[in-house]
């Protein structure tokens, strides 16, 4: 949704920033000027959580600082009124947070059109009327506030004057920024990425949508609530106003500025929308209209900030390095255990499948065999109802009515991951590699589903989630060979490739998982005849070499004839012929349907 | 009728000004695309426009409310050529974020020049008179914003079924890169719905004032239950948002009388997700079906 690409490994620009910000705290500054940084480190871990939300999955969020004002009055009440811990209470908080984001969330990732951005801006409106009214009028004290206990942790003094605020902030910037971090690096964050670009593309890859949507909403939520720690403490005094809801549009607004989609661009946003007033000695109202105005021109002009601003002036200059691959390249991992139904069974039956939108038979009692090991061909002219078959023999469309049987196993009401899991997956017809990730990166999305991951895992760092790393990191080599793939190309970013090779990837991808049955829609269009003779040798190797099964939807008659054993050929949405490919093509019937000869021959008579 | 019962039918009407917000929120939204969020600001600052020359030059207020209306218009046309047109094709989103900023905008520009002393009392235009309809004491600003709603809405079908730039809006909401093949000057005409939209938004501040005081903020809790009313009619559904509007007018009047204000907007809340989940496509929306 956002035309701003999100950007991988900046972590590295984080640090620099952070060690920027120690060094100024070594420094003898006034506690003005301290002051005002707490404050922006204290945005910054709100902005940091957001990113992942907003410039990764790409969703919506204008409520996030409801809960940093969820996480500034929960951690106080409890210190103040329960005389809990300091730890303890942040710790309870977060959960705190992370229910209440789990409860809108869950709705919230269901809802279309502008559902988030509405009920995340609706829920900030809540909480500040909640903060201001009676319901919660023992905790919050409503308009008189909350006075923040001072707080001193062994001998350090963590009190708004004291010396060791600053350290407490910027250590939990720190540990934000590395968390966010790995989240945004790790495979989740690629799935995050790869939602973004689409949904029901994630859903045939394995991903759970709603609950990887979910997953990260409560994350941003969870980092925001611990922003209200160093924020309440640098405060002081917490009254409903703090926390009114155009903040987290004023929130929103430093994400954009600095960078969407970096984790470091939020920080450079936080730093320079709290420190910028300083230099001003402006009042408010005129410093509210000179953010807007910034805030506005940015959109406009520069949607992916200063940080995307300083990327692409790196990139011009001479001596910049082109970007490194990571660390070691993954070996081609040997193939193992594929699991090919015997020969001679069907690796997808499709029995009697009807879908009806509204008034309309897209599919009219469709049925037709996918013999194992066998390239059957799906054909016919457009809207004949092909990609709506696929769809639904993929779990995006559920079928009005009749049955879609893989291996044995009837999957018309299974859901796009569970399919997944049976060991059939697809490809679209505008193949859709996430943009901002390289080749390698992409195919690894295909094993998305089939290995066993933990989000804990990935929030830990590469260390952690290292030997997986490398399982499949090897995999994904192993299909990017298969698929003929040259390794030069493995680290380069998708939205570099060609539209032929971006079709060679994508088909890469599907067989990264280990799958029996391929479901490739027009896997030819738009490619010249040399990188359509790629494809079918690539289909015919697949077929010969893996035993893969494969339903291909296409266009072309030669590449049918090439690779087809069996073509279907549908016409509004109904079967019409099938059989071998020369037979088929020659058929009377299916010629009328292609080509329409007999319909435009009478309409050419009636003019 | 009781409380209860006084409080729904004032709910209608002031259900039909989140209507009428609604409405040209809609009307935005089908044709450019564009959820703005800076619809409500754009109401206050058209109050304002009028207060300001009614108030303090002394002009009659015929005259302030029909310069209100001009001045209101014009900034639609602004907002649009300047903010939304340039560089237009980043996406939905994109757009709907820019709409944000300029919500921040208005809102910083009121403060900083108008606000000092606010909220102001806005000189009354309405006798503050009811009639007894059914037992019911219904005022007449009740009337008269029901009237409005009328009558705009007649005027907007007229527009879109009778005229020919009407039936070019329509096209544009359906199916924008076709209406532009087909020559179509879309940025004419979603520069003509800023400005529709910004005539609509000054009557939904002219017939909030009288009840409510005059400020910057003043429309912030109005936009969020319209953009609700926009969300349950079916966010492309004229009729729709007046339908949506009514709802959440009744179900916040009631919940108010019987709860209080502070329950009363976590009603809305919920009921906005309740309904979105139960209906994602709105009360009165279709479908919209992705090409893969």
């Amino acid at each position: 949704m956002f035309a701003a690409r999100a950007h991988s490994r900046t972590l590295p620009i984080s640090l620099a920033i952070l060690a920027a910000l120690a060094v100024v705290g070594l420094l003898p500054i006034d506690q003005g000027l301290r002051y005002i940084v707490v404050l922006s480190m204290s945005w910054g871990i709100a902005a940091v959580g957001l990113d992942l939300f907003s410039g990764y999955l790409g969703q919506a969020n204008f409520g996030q600082f409801a809960f940093v004002g969820i996480g500034a009055y929960s951690i106080t009440a409890l210190r103040s009124e329960a005389h809990v811990g300091v730890v303890p209470a942040l710790l309870l908080t977060m959960a705190l947070a992370a229910v209440l984001a789990a409860i809108v969330g869950s709705a919230m990732v269901r809802l279309q059109h502008f559902g988030a951005a509405l009920t995340t801006f609706f829920f900030a409106f809540v909480l500040f009327n909640v903060l201001g009214g009676n319901t919660l009028d023992p905790i919050t004290h409503s308009e008189n506030g909350l006075a923040v206990p001072p707080l001193s942790w062994g001998p350090l003094d963590l009190s708004a004057t004291g010396p060791w605020l600053y350290w407490l902030a910027w250590a939990m910037l720190l540990a934000a920024v590395l968390v966010t971090s790995n989240y945004a690096n790790s495979r989740a964050g690629r799935a995050l990425r790869l939602l973004k670009r689409s949904e029901p593309v994630a859903g045939t890859l394995g991903v759970r949508v709603r609950w990887t949507k979910l997953s990260a909403f409560v994350f941003s939520a969870v980092v925001a609530a611990a922003a209200g720690l160093p924020l309440s403490l640098a405060i002081g005094y917490l009254a409903p106003e703090t926390f009114h809801f155009s903040n987290s549009i004023t929130l929103f607004a430093m994400l954009v500025v600095g960078g969407i989609g970096s984790v470091a661009g939020a920080l450079i946003g936080a730093l320079i929308f709290t420190a910028l007033p300083q230099f001003m000695q402006s009042t408010g109202a005129a410093e509210a209209l000179l953010f807007a105005a910034i805030f506005l021109v940015f959109v406009i002009a520069l949607p992916d900030g200063i940080f995307g601003l300083l990327h692409r002036a790196w990139r011009r200059v001479p001596w910049s390095l082109p970007p490194r691959a990571r660390g070691e390249r993954p070996r081609p991992a040997p193939r193992t255990g594929e699991q090919t139904p015997p020969d001679g069974g069907d690796a997808l039956v499709a029995e009697d499948v009807s879908v009806v939108f509204g008034g309309v038979r897209a599919l009219d009692r469709v049925g037709f065999r996918v013999r194992s090991g066998t390239i059957h061909a799906l054909v016919g002219p457009n809207g004949a109802g092909k990609t709506t078959f696929l769809n639904c023999a993929s779990g995006l469309l559920r079928a009005t009515d009749g049955r879609v049987v893989v291996a044995g196993q009837d999957v018309s009401r299974s859901p796009a991951h569970q399919i997944r899991a049976r060991g059939v997956s697809r490809t679209f017809q505008n193949p859709s590699l996430v943009p901002d990730l390289t080749v390698l990166d992409n195919v690894m999305l295909g094993l998305y589903g089939s290995h066993r991951w933990s989000l804990a895992r990935d929030l830990a760092g590469e260390w952690a989630s290292r030997g997986r790393q490398r399982v499949v990191g090897g995999l994904a080599a192993a299909a990017l060979e298969q698929a003929g793939v040259p390794a030069e190309r493995w680290d380069v970013m998708a939205s570099d490739l060609s539209l032929g090779e971006q079709k060679v990837v994508d088909i890469a991808r599907a067989i990264a998982g280990g799958s029996r049955l391929l479901l490739l829609d027009e896997p030819t269009s738009g490619l010249g005849d040399g990188e359509m003779a790629r494809i079918a040798g690539l289909l015919k190797r697949l077929r010969a070499e893996h035993r893969l099964s494969i339903l291909v939807v296409a266009h072309n008659v030669g590449f049918v004839q090439d690779t087809a054993d069996t073509v279907t050929v549908l016409d509004f949405g109904r079967v019409i012929a099938e059989g071998e490919p020369d037979r088929v093509i020659a058929d009377p019937e299916v010629v009328t349907a292609y080509l329409g000869v007999a319909e435009s021959a009478a309409e050419v008579g009636a003019r | 009728m009781g409380l209860v019962g006084a409080a729904a039918i004032s709910g209608v009407a002031v259900g039909f000004v989140y209507g009428m917000l609604a409405f040209s929120i809609v009307l935005l939204f089908k044709a450019s695309g564009i959820p703005n969020f800076a619809q409500g600001n754009i109401a206050t600052f058209g109050t304002f426009i009028v207060y300001l020359l009614a108030a303090r030059t002394g002009l009659p207020l015929a005259a302030a409310i029909a310069l209100g209306f001009l001045g209101t218009a014009a900034l639609g046309v602004v907002i649009y050529l300047g903010g939304i047109l340039p560089r237009g094709d980043g996406g939905t989103l994109n757009l709907a974020i820019r709409t944000l900023a300029v919500y921040l905008l208005l809102f910083a520009v009121m403060n900083l020049f108008w606000g000092v002393g606010q909220p102001f009392a806005f000189p009354r235009f309405l006798p503050a008179t009811s009639v007894a309809v059914a037992g019911v004491s219904v005022s007449l600003l009740s009337m008269v914003t029901v009237a409005m709603a009328i009558v705009l809405g007649a005027a907007f079908w007229l527009l879109y079924n009778r005229t020919a730039t009407g039936l070019v809006l329509r096209g544009i909401a359906d199916r924008p890169e076709v209406a532009r093949l087909l020559g179509a000057d879309t940025a004419r005409l979603s520069g003509l719905a800023w400005l529709l939209a910004g005539l609509v938004a000054v009557v939904v501040g002219l017939l909030t004032v009288p009840t409510a005081l005059l400020s910057s903020d003043m429309m912030d809790g109005f936009f969020l239950y319209a953009f609700t009313a926009a969300l349950l009619g079916g966010m492309t559904s004229l009729p729709g948002a007046f339908v949506g509007g009514v709802v959440v007018g009744v179900v916040s009047n009631v919940v108010t009388v019987l709860r209080g204000q502070e329950i009363s907007i976590l009603a809305i809340f919920v009921l906005l997700i309740v309904v979105l989940l139960v209906r994602p496509d709105g009360l009165f929306g279709h479908e919209v079906v992705e090409r893969l």
